[in-house]
């Protein structure tokens, strides 16, 4: 039955590309400003020279001819290649994904080991006071913006203290403790927001089934509070938590522009603002495609780990 | 009294005498390592005659030559690929005989051959390249020996020799496409270094042994054994780098006033700053209401303030712009102060204002290159200056390739841009403001200013020529095809270490070549 659940919703991912695929093309061609003129710059403003560039990429056939060409290329398996730079979409894809995805889950590990603690902290304390730091905190978290964040972590880990290294990003593989020191400061760039929302919501859930009959049960049973927290509290508590951090995972996926840009990592949110910038097309629909495909199927992965948290759930 | 003071005198120049020797670096370069650059603009694009994106006209100069090169310092045309040259007296002839030895990446040597295909390449339409409108005078290349080519033209040019002192003029070997496969990703050319790497976020460079340049104790160039560029968009994580020392310096756009004040204090790190051939401007839309009245845009020229805008934007470091870099002396440019029209006057604007039926004032839109950080701000301060003149300024934010479109389309009332600075005045003015120029997008038109730029091309170079930018200069003052506001000074920050750089006012990385790392 499970099995069945899981290649419906991967079917489902079909329309979904689809439909994003046909909405960015279109909105690349209705902003002004095309790939040709890019190409061409400053230098002179020759109609011809602009006309032939034009044709070399296809873009004088009309939008849908475009678009039927782009999509059987990328039926058979070949994104095609950056018209900016002449690189092969595959072989960008392949640069710049890695660097996103280790920020994503390195975030996302540090998010969680953060939150989890601290909204646990928060939603069980009897102190008003602890709770109210707590809320502070986060709310303090959540309003930082990152690009703001990034700088003062550069500034004072890299700079003034010489803590991390700025810009060294080795290999996962041939350095793991360098890369892991490495990606260090912008994974916690993106942690900071997340671990704060996180928190919150772990604190929430706690909160509300802090009074629920199977917690006084628990409690009734004589087990220690901590054992009340951890098995009964907490693990139910979780649902929303895990729901929030597919989200944020999803989003993650695609690439933090903004923390991108600040630790000069060249993951794929920023190949996605470059290929907007340049109006180069064909990068910029590989970026979307990867990211919606990333996107919905972390989410999946959320709605299955469900089943692993509350028995009651059961997918059919 | 007077023994005091010698003994003063005597101890100062005791103690300069000891600085200086603390100071001194070693004497002689040392060979080896990496030079890591920090710029903040992607590199996109390798193909010499293709390549539009300042970034990589940046590096063109490491990878590819032209026959002749600019002084760094002097601005002065040098023998670069081409040893010597010789013009015909009708000016059509133009024979270069080229250094021997010279070689490609591949170890094969650059002849005429290369020469000739090279400036084909540019010109073959199929090439599409950008920088066929500069070379649009030559009739043909001819082999005269393996050593040997002549150029002819269609009609004589005054500044075709500064035409072929360019990166984007790089001499590449016959059959160039055949012998790399994608030009703009792959190269082969002769310069001092060679493409190793082209990687996400960074291109790497090795030293090209075979160099032919040596330096003045006839030591082999270049000294390092590589470059590398490091892409780091943001200008506050670039002076973060620079000061960790993740990279040994930092150039290129983000590195302005505001990286060389913040960094001033680091002792570790050292400032270096030239001024610049380019220069940012107020484009202005002819053809629009109301600027297609010649007084509006008198009005314009009238309001505009360019020594505060110089102290606000860039904290005094640049120079009020008249049409000739001042950098050029030899083309007598005129200092902004004695121009026409560049002396601020409000109440003459509003007046002719009210001449040209707009007594109660004019609205226009600007829209500023959103790529060059400096130019939103110099469009804030231009709309403060321009308020108390009557003309009420709204700024139009849009993405480059926005801004681009409607640049080469004149969708535009005003625009605040930079635009390349040239050292011949014909290629540094006529492209712009000559009615058929090739990127007049203001849409001006004036036949005097079209004369005296069709004989500034076509008179030899001397004192008949300088007149005549003499003349121009006043005209364009006049008649205001757009508006000149300030040559900046450009900065480089470097490592204590990093010996032998000097920046140049054409933004040439090819110093590159003779800078050392101290160990």
């Amino acid at each position: 039955m499970m099995q069945r659940y899981v290649v419906q919703r991967l079917i489902l991912l079909i329309p979904v590309l689809f439909v994003i695929s046909v909405l960015v093309f279109s909105l690349m061609h209705l902003i002004p400003g095309d790939p040709a003129q890019v190409i061409l710059g400053f230098e002179n403003t020759d109609p011809l020279q602009l006309a032939a560039v034009r044709r070399d990429l296809g873009l004088d056939r009309p939008v849908y001819v475009q678009y039927g060409r782009w999509l059987g290329r990328v039926l058979s398996g070949n994104l095609g290649t950056s018209v900016r730079t002449g690189r092969p979409i595959g072989t960008l894809m392949g640069e710049a994904l890695p660097f996103t995805l280790e920020l994503a889950v390195y975030a996302i590990a540090l998010a969680v080991l953060i939150a989890i603690p601290v909204g646990t902290l928060a939603g069980t304390t009897s102190s008003r006071l602890a709770d109210g730091a707590m809320q502070t905190l986060t709310l303090l978290g959540l309003s930082l913006p990152a690009f703001w964040v990034g700088a003062m972590l550069i500034l004072l880990f890299s700079v003034h203290l010489r803590w991390f290294p700025v810009l060294t990003y080795p290999g996962l593989a041939e350095a793991p403790l360098a890369n892991l020191r490495g990606f260090f400061l912008p994974a916690l760039t993106l942690a900071v927001p997340n671990a704060a929302a996180i928190a919150r919501m772990v604190r929430a859930s706690l909160v509300a089934v802090r009074r629920e009959e199977y917690v006084k049960v628990a409690r009734a049973k004589g087990l220690s509070e901590p054992v009340v927290v951890r098995r009964h509290m907490l693990k139910n508590a979780l649902i929303p938590v895990v729901t929030l951090v597919g989200i944020v995972a999803g989003y993650l996926l695609g690439g933090s522009i903004v923390v991108e840009q600040v630790f000069a990592i060249p993951g794929v949110g920023r190949m996605g603002l470059q290929a907007i910038v340049q109006r180069d097309y064909p990068v910029l629909q590989a970026v979307v495609l990867i990211v919606t495909a990333l996107f919905v199927l972390v989410n999946l992965l959320v709605d299955l780990f469900y089943v692993f948290l509350d028995p009651r759930i059961r997918y059919a | 009294m007077n023994r005091v003071r010698v003994l003063a005198l005597c101890s100062t120049v005791l103690l300069v005498a000891g600085l200086a020797a603390v100071q001194a670096q070693p004497a002689s370069p040392q060979r080896g390592g990496t030079i890591r650059v920090g710029i903040t603009q992607e590199i996109l694009n390798l193909d010499p005659h293709v390549a539009t994106a300042f970034s990589s006209v940046q590096v063109m100069d490491l990878i590819y030559e032209s026959l002749l090169r600019l002084n760094p310092k002097t601005l002065e045309l040098e023998p670069n690929l081409a040893t010597s040259w010789s013009v015909s007296r009708d000016g059509l002839e133009y024979t270069f005989n080229l250094r021997r030895d010279a070689t490609f990446h591949d170890g094969t040597s650059v002849d005429a051959s290369d020469v000739k295909y090279t400036i084909d390449r540019i010109l073959d339409p199929a090439t599409r390249s950008p920088q066929a409108s500069f070379l649009e005078p030559v009739r043909e290349v001819t082999i005269v020996n393996p050593f040997t080519v002549r150029v002819t033209l269609k009609r004589p040019f005054a500044p075709f020799l500064s035409l072929l002192a360019r990166p984007t003029r790089g001499i590449v070997p016959v059959n160039f496409e055949l012998k790399v496969g994608d030009p703009r990703v792959k190269t082969l050319g002769s310069g001092p270094f060679q493409l190793a790497e082209f990687g996400p976020g960074s291109v790497r460079f090795v030293r090209h042994d075979r160099y032919w340049g040596r330096d003045a104790q006839g030591n082999r160039l270049p000294y390092a054994d590589a470059v590398v560029y490091r892409v780091i968009p943001d200008p506050a994580t670039l002076r973060a780098a620079v000061r960790a020392g993740e990279v040994d310096m930092i150039i290129g756009f983000g590195v302005d006033i505001t990286a060389a004040r913040t960094l001033a204090n680091v002792p570790e790190l050292k400032i270096m700053s030239v001024p610049d051939l380019s220069y940012s401007l107020l484009g202005v839309q002819h053809e629009r209401p109301p600027l297609n009245d010649a007084r509006v845009k008198q009005a314009l020229a009238l309001a505009i303030d360019r020594d505060q805008l110089i102290q606000v934007v860039y904290s005094g470091r640049a120079t009020a712009a008249g049409p000739i870099p001042p950098t050029l002396e030899e083309w007598r440019p005129v200092a902004a102060a004695r121009l026409p029209n560049y002396r601020r006057d409000a109440a003459r604007a509003r007046q002719l204002l009210a001449q040209a039926g707009h007594p109660n004032g004019v609205s226009i839109k600007m829209m500023p290159i959103p790529t060059v950080p400096e130019v939103v701000q110099i469009a804030q301060v231009l709309k403060e200056q321009l308020a108390p003149a009557g003309v009420n300024v709204e700024i139009e934010q849009v993405d480059f390739a926005t801004f681009l479109s409607r640049w080469r389309g004149s969708q535009f009332d005003t625009f605040v841009s930079l635009n390349s600075g040239e050292i011949d005045p014909d290629v540094h003015l006529y492209r712009h403001i000559h009615s058929t120029g090739s990127t007049n997008v203001f849409k001006f038109k004036d036949t005097a200013v079209d004369q005296l730029l069709d004989q500034g091309r076509s008179t030899p170079d001397g004192a008949r020529r300088q007149q005549i930018y003499g003349q121009l200069q006043q005209q364009i003052a006049e008649k205001v095809p757009f508006l000149f506001l300030a040559y900046a000074d450009l900065f480089a920050v470097a490592r204590a270490n990093v010996n032998g750089f000097t920046p140049g006012s054409t933004r040439s990385m090819r110093p590159l070549m003779e800078t050392w790392l101290a160990r």
